[in-house]
């Protein structure tokens, strides 16, 4: 595979083409996609050189997707996985490593082609188990159904409330929160337009007022952290504080490309990006646009014109960043191809991988 | 309740005037961006000009004509316990200087003087407010959180913006869908003070810096709860969590005899809750699967909050509330 004229390394291009063929599959699995794909076509001679290249590719897909945690994580684990296979066992030839490794390759791409169903099949499983009653005559619960609360669009959480719809004998009910990103809740709204689902949103500043009247909260995220903690939009960290206080259980869903051997104490250890959305956000609060790298930091000198009396501008700073972290203790479970772990569990599961 | 067709013998050929203004009242009551103490002050008005065009009346027949409107004004506007408030202080006055069949005019001119006083006391109140909630700040440096717009804390931010011996960080959460904190940031820095504006589904990434949250109340109920605008709940558990102070700013006109309302009344009837659809939510709800569900009101139990500070009586404990409700 041969870089482009234009800077581009070709495993990031080969990676921006699967992408742009299938809409539907995240990134990180393009990036396994890839990364396979400089395997198969590398013209190495020596175990050495296999992992040099594969590294070299890695670290290619990495700074070309940095604020994508979950390819970040994905590529890490993909990489240490693939090492481990080749200094494993003594293998009689080159070409058997090399097999070996391609082996160990393909079916991380399985693994994580059909995490959302697994991922599905899992907390479905569970969660009609803990939120059912034996009794299915009792009329305390099951003539409500069963009420899920969440925020934001995931693909895995999508996939599991499509499955607890389809299995579950009781009615489900959606409490969506509005958000600082409306994109997301519209996109998942789209989503379940044809499903049998009670859909509600509320603001953020109203969670309090629902929360007990939800059976749980599900949430998607972009990178499990081997402390147990999760970094998902922004939002979640309050939403889980807010439900651990009134004894509602958090439960995360999260594919294993996700987990992260790093282990921040709070949120300030995290490299935070300014949110997508605040360049908008400007325009509509009637604040005049500066340069688009002023509105990127957040801040903007306002003056108002009809204020009366006003002697000086002063700086209105717009604090809105796309991803928060929440700490393991607001987390009941999380969900993954291989069930529910613990947040405590994250840091087992991570060194089975590895 | 006073039938209206009875007022052409009071009002004369006036009657359809005092109709018409109070129709023009209930409007403007309505309105969800108006403020408690601005439609008290609008009430106030409203009692003046009855007074003014009642004049060939009794003393009776305006306190029945007044109990009529209040009766009205509750029934449009549930939340605006305080008008109550403003009635029974009139009334009270009105039954110790007079008889009830006594004629309305030789006593207009006290009558309107007692309602002119209770406005200047509540202007009065909305000065002395900020001062002392000023006080109670830290000499060097704080960081104060609100949520939406608060005309009190936003007259005592103000107040300290040219204090060069202490810095203040305010931020302040925009309160969706009704994004008022957006404005009084717009206000505030307008008027030369830094604000950090935030969502409101950040507060509890900020809350760690936070020293004081100062918020101001639509009525305080009888136990010490108030009650307030949505999403000031949130900001309160939170604070209360993380034991931050939570300081309510409220002139005593505020303070009810009411009882300790239950968050449920709130949703039912449907008189308590306003749906704002703001343009983002509009798309995401033009198709009836979607509900939307927006209450403008909640209730802060009296266990959140540590103190109130109170126009004329100071600082005062939640549990100490009684001391300035009406009897």
């Amino acid at each position: 595979m041969e870089d482009s004229g234009d800077g581009i390394p070709a495993v990031v291009q080969k990676c921006q083409q699967i992408i742009s063929e299938d809409k539907d599959i995240p990134y990180t699995v393009a990036a396994f996609k890839a990364l396979t794909a400089v395997l198969e076509e590398a013209t190495v001679t020596t175990i050495m050189e296999l992992r040099e290249k594969i590294k070299n590719a890695t670290d290619q897909v990495i700074e070309s997707f940095y604020e994508e945690y979950s390819v970040v994580s994905g590529c890490k684990l993909f990489l240490s996985t693939l090492i481990e296979v080749s200094a494993s066992r003594s293998f009689s030839s080159f070409s058997s490593c090399r097999d070996a490794v391609l082996t160990a390759a393909k079916r991380w791409i399985e693994i994580s082609q059909t995490s959302r169903e697994r991922i599905a099949d899992t907390a479905s499983s569970f969660i009609q188990t803990t939120h059912t009653p034996a009794d299915t005559h009792s009329s305390r619960i099951s003539c409500e159904g069963m009420r899920i609360m969440t925020l934001g669009y995931s693909r895995v959480v999508l996939a599991v409330v499509k499955k607890l719809i389809s299995a579950s004998p009781s009615p489900v009910s959606l409490t969506v929160l509005q958000g600082s990103d409306v994109d997301q809740t519209r996109t998942l709204l789209s989503k379940l337009r044809q499903q049998s689902v009670k859909i509600r949103i509320i603001t953020d500043g109203d969670v309090i007022s629902h929360i007990k009247s939800v059976d749980f909260v599900l949430c998607g995220a972009e990178c499990v952290f081997k402390s147990g903690g999760v970094l998902n939009r922004q939002g979640t960290h309050q939403l889980a504080f807010i439900a651990h206080l009134h004894s509602v259980p958090v439960y995360i869903a999260a594919e294993l490309y996700k987990f992260d051997s790093s282990f921040p104490l709070d949120g300030s250890d995290i490299r935070k990006e300014e949110g997508k959305g605040i360049s908008k956000l400007q325009e509509s609060i009637g604040i005049p646009g500066k340069t688009r790298e002023e509105m990127a930091r957040g801040k903007c000198i306002t003056s108002d014109s009809v204020a009366v009396g006003c002697r000086r501008e002063a700086e209105v700073e717009y604090v809105c960043y796309s991803s928060d972290y929440t700490p393991p203790g607001y987390i009941s479970l999380i969900f993954t191809e291989y069930g529910a772990l613990t947040p405590g569990g994250v840091a087992v599961e991570l060194m089975k991988v590895v | 309740m006073i039938d209206l067709a009875a007022l052409m013998t009071l009002t004369g050929d006036k009657r359809e005037e005092i109709d018409g203004k109070f129709e023009e009242i209930l409007v403007t009551l309505r309105k969800s961006n108006l403020s408690p103490i601005r439609a008290i002050e609008i009430i106030i008005i409203f009692f003046t000009d009855t007074i003014d065009i009642c004049s060939r009346a009794t003393v009776g027949e305006l306190m029945d004509l007044i109990r009529n409107f209040i009766h009205r004004i509750i029934v449009a506007c549930p939340t605006l316990y305080v008008v109550f408030n403003i009635g029974h202080l009139f009334f009270d006055y009105i039954t110790s200087v007079v008889e009830y069949d006594c004629s309305l005019s030789p006593n207009a001119p006290r009558f309107k003087a007692f309602l002119k006083k209770q406005r200047s006391t509540i202007r009065t109140e909305m000065e002395s407010i900020p001062i002392e909630a000023i006080s109670m700040l830290n000499t060097t440096h704080d960081t104060i959180l609100t949520i939406g717009y608060s005309s009190l804390v936003k007259r005592m931010l103000l107040k300290t913006k040219d204090d060069k011996t202490r810095t203040i960080d305010v931020i302040i959460a925009e309160r969706a869908p009704f994004y008022d904190g957006r404005r009084m940031a717009s206000e505030l820095s307008a008027s030369g003070v830094s604000v950090t504006l935030i969502p409101d589904c950040c507060i509890a990434n900020v809350i760690k810096r936070v020293t004081k949250i100062f918020l101001e109340p639509v009525c305080v109920l009888m136990d010490g709860s108030i009650l307030t605008y949505a999403g000031a709940d949130l900001v309160a558990t939170i604070g209360h969590t993380y034991k931050i102070p939570i300081i309510v700013l409220s002139p005593h006109i505020l303070f009810t005899n009411s009882p300790s309302i239950k968050v449920s009344h709130l949703t039912a009837p449907p008189s308590f809750v306003t749906i704002k659809r703001d343009e983002s939510l509009e798309k995401l709800t033009r198709d009836s699967y979607v509900d939307v569900l927006v209450p403008k009101y909640t209730i802060i139990k009296h266990k959140f909050i540590s103190t109130i500070v109170v126009g004329g009586y100071g600082k005062l404990s939640p549990s100490q509330v009684f001391i300035v409700t009406p009897k």
